[in-house]
């Protein structure tokens, strides 16, 4: 069994008495994984990454990383963190280099290491610009590197790809998915953008109202999102084929068409094989559901 | 103690390039430029004047001034210059994201705040110490050169006004941690520090921070003796208290960063 980097227990926290933010959350992130973090706005994962950097103050220690009570043991558990809150950390008025140079007598790390992760996240040519000219998707690397400074074993990185445009975010995927697989980081990733996460993540964890309503690998995820898939159906006679399943939960969307709720994929080859037994033509059989958006709300809004 | 010797010199490179830069330099220029102006401009009036210890008189023509706005409103703009460098990069919550200690995060920015001011007060005397020279250079009249520079005096009034501008430093350094905003613990500030000149006669003035580098400067008629050195020894007592408290609320604080 994968060892846990980041074990919350019953993580709790509010602001103010009577406005809960974070209800009772079990987060597991396994070595290795790239941990999607996903919820709307506004359901707490912020908040959540806040607490797991000891940026919020809280009562009790539910949370453990590298198996330490983070209260306890702050300074030992950031030194094997590296992480990016919201928007890039950056002092404008410094250049790349010198804003690494900031954080490098911080970690005590050796001076080759700035050119080491620059090199990493593609911005030596613009090692010597103040960091107030980059484009947000250079500031963003830049922060990126900031966190590889010290080789941590961990990043936490909230919403790296806010903001960014298409090519910035195809880029972003692109490092986040090498630093995980060369450079062997597991990356706890919070996002509200699903498809994003599905693309990288290896292990999702879904928040929403501040309550953790799924966590496990994606393969799951996609596993949950095959039991609640709808089939879409084109038939050449759909009376015929409205009456073989009139024990399913049949809707009619077109002359021609209809939608058929199915649990798992043998349902699928069994609902085929009727049809075309009863000599119905099947003209197209398709999933109605085809992405972890869908099941994203189904589950949000369960 | 190496980590905090290797974050103080992180904080120095925070500030290059800053206002905070800026306006030490500056700030500490322009009084000898308006005091260079003047001799030069009006030397009939101020050549017999400076005859008999031109040092002295450049001395107090510069300090007076300095001692009682410039001084204390530079230390309240420049300490909030350098907490605003994190406010506004949104750099807060990356500082306490490191493997820094509270104590090394508070104090080595209190330490960068003084060492600005120090570096205040010494670009001030090296100023007028070279505003002397050129004076003399425009004008022969003037005998700076021939008289030799009171440095002691000199060394002693520098280490004075910063000792009495510690316990400001201190209150400011909090109040800039407490409001995110750069006008309000400026305003409170400025508030704090007219209001000192207004009650400057009452007879508990020397527990009154905003006040001290007059107090210390200046001898104070109508005060009970000794008033000066009180307010010098309570500016650095102040401090420790103060700079106590500050870091007693930050390691308290629900939320850092």
């Amino acid at each position: 069994m994968t060892a846990s980097l980041i074990k919350t227990n019953g993580l709790e926290f509010c602001f103010k008495k009577n406005e809960v933010i974070l209800r009772n959350l079990h987060i597991e992130v396994p070595k290795g994984s790239i941990y999607g973090f996903l919820g709307p706005n506004g359901a707490g994962k912020t908040t959540t990454l806040r607490l797991l950097l000891g940026l919020l103050k809280i009562d009790n220690n539910p949370i453990s990383i590298f198996g330490k009570e983070l209260a306890m043991h702050r300074l030992q558990v950031l030194r094997r963190i590296g992480s990016l809150i919201e928007q890039p950390s950056l002092y404008g008025q410094l250049t790349g280099t010198e804003n690494l140079e900031v954080y490098r007598l911080t970690y005590s790390c050796r001076k080759e290491r700035i050119y080491e992760v620059l090199h990493i996240v593609g911005l030596t040519h613009a090692a010597n610009k103040k960091a107030k000219t980059y484009s947000l998707g250079m500031k963003q690397r830049l922060a990126i590197a900031i966190t590889l400074l010290h080789d941590p074993e961990l990043l936490i990185l909230d919403e790296p790809t806010n903001g960014l445009d298409p090519t910035g975010i195809i880029e972003m995927r692109e490092l986040l998915i090498g630093l995980n697989k060369e450079y062997k980081k597991t990356i706890l990733v919070s996002s509200h953008l699903l498809t994003e996460v599905e693309k990288i993540a290896t292990h999702v964890g879904i928040i929403h109202h501040g309550s953790l309503l799924f966590q496990g690998t994606l393969a799951e995820l996609q596993q949950m999102k095959t039991l609640n898939t709808v089939l879409e159906l084109e038939v050449d006679n759909i009376e015929n084929a409205k009456l073989l399943l009139q024990d399913m939960d049949v809707r009619q969307t077109g002359e021609f068409t209809l939608q058929v709720p199915v649990e798992n994929r043998e349902s699928m080859a069994a609902l085929n094989s009727t049809l075309v037994r009863n000599d119905i033509k099947v003209y197209k059989l398709s999933p109605a559901s085809t992405n972890l958006e869908d099941v994203f709300i189904q589950i949000i809004s369960a | 103690m190496a980590s905090l010797i290797l974050n103080t010199s992180a904080e120095f490179l925070k500030v290059r390039r800053t206002n905070a830069i800026w306006l030490t330099f500056a700030g500490a220029l322009f009084i000898p430029s308006v005091n260079f102006l003047k001799l030069l401009s009006r030397p009939d009036i101020f050549l017999s004047q400076t005859k008999a210890d031109p040092w002295a008189f450049m001395l107090n023509d510069n300090w007076a001034p300095a001692a009682s706005l410039f001084l204390p409103m530079y230390v309240i703009l420049v300490i909030s210059l350098v907490v605003q460098i994190e406010y506004t990069n949104n750099t807060w919550k990356q500082v306490y994201a490191s493997p820094r200690s509270y104590a090394d995060i508070y104090f080595s920015k209190f330490f960068i705040m003084s060492s600005l001011v120090l570096l205040w007060i010494v670009l001030l005397t090296f100023f007028i110490v070279a505003s002397g020279y050129v004076i003399e250079m425009v004008n022969s009249d003037y005998e700076f050169a021939s008289h030799q520079i009171p440095w002691k005096q000199f060394s002693t009034i520098a280490i004075k006004m910063f000792a009495s501008t510690l316990g400001m430093a201190a209150i400011q350094y909090w109040l800039t941690l407490l409001f995110k905003s750069f006008v309000t613990p400026i305003g409170i500030g400025m508030a704090l520090l007219t209001g000192g000149f207004m009650i400057r006669q009452w007879e508990h003035i020397s527990y009154y921070p905003y006040i001290y580098s007059l107090l210390v400067y200046f001898t104070n008629p109508g005060l009970e003796e000794g008033t000066s050195d009180k307010a010098l020894l309570n500016s650095v007592v102040g401090s420790i208290i103060v700079l106590g408290l500050g870091f007693y609320h930050l390691c308290i604080r629900k939320e850092k960063g």
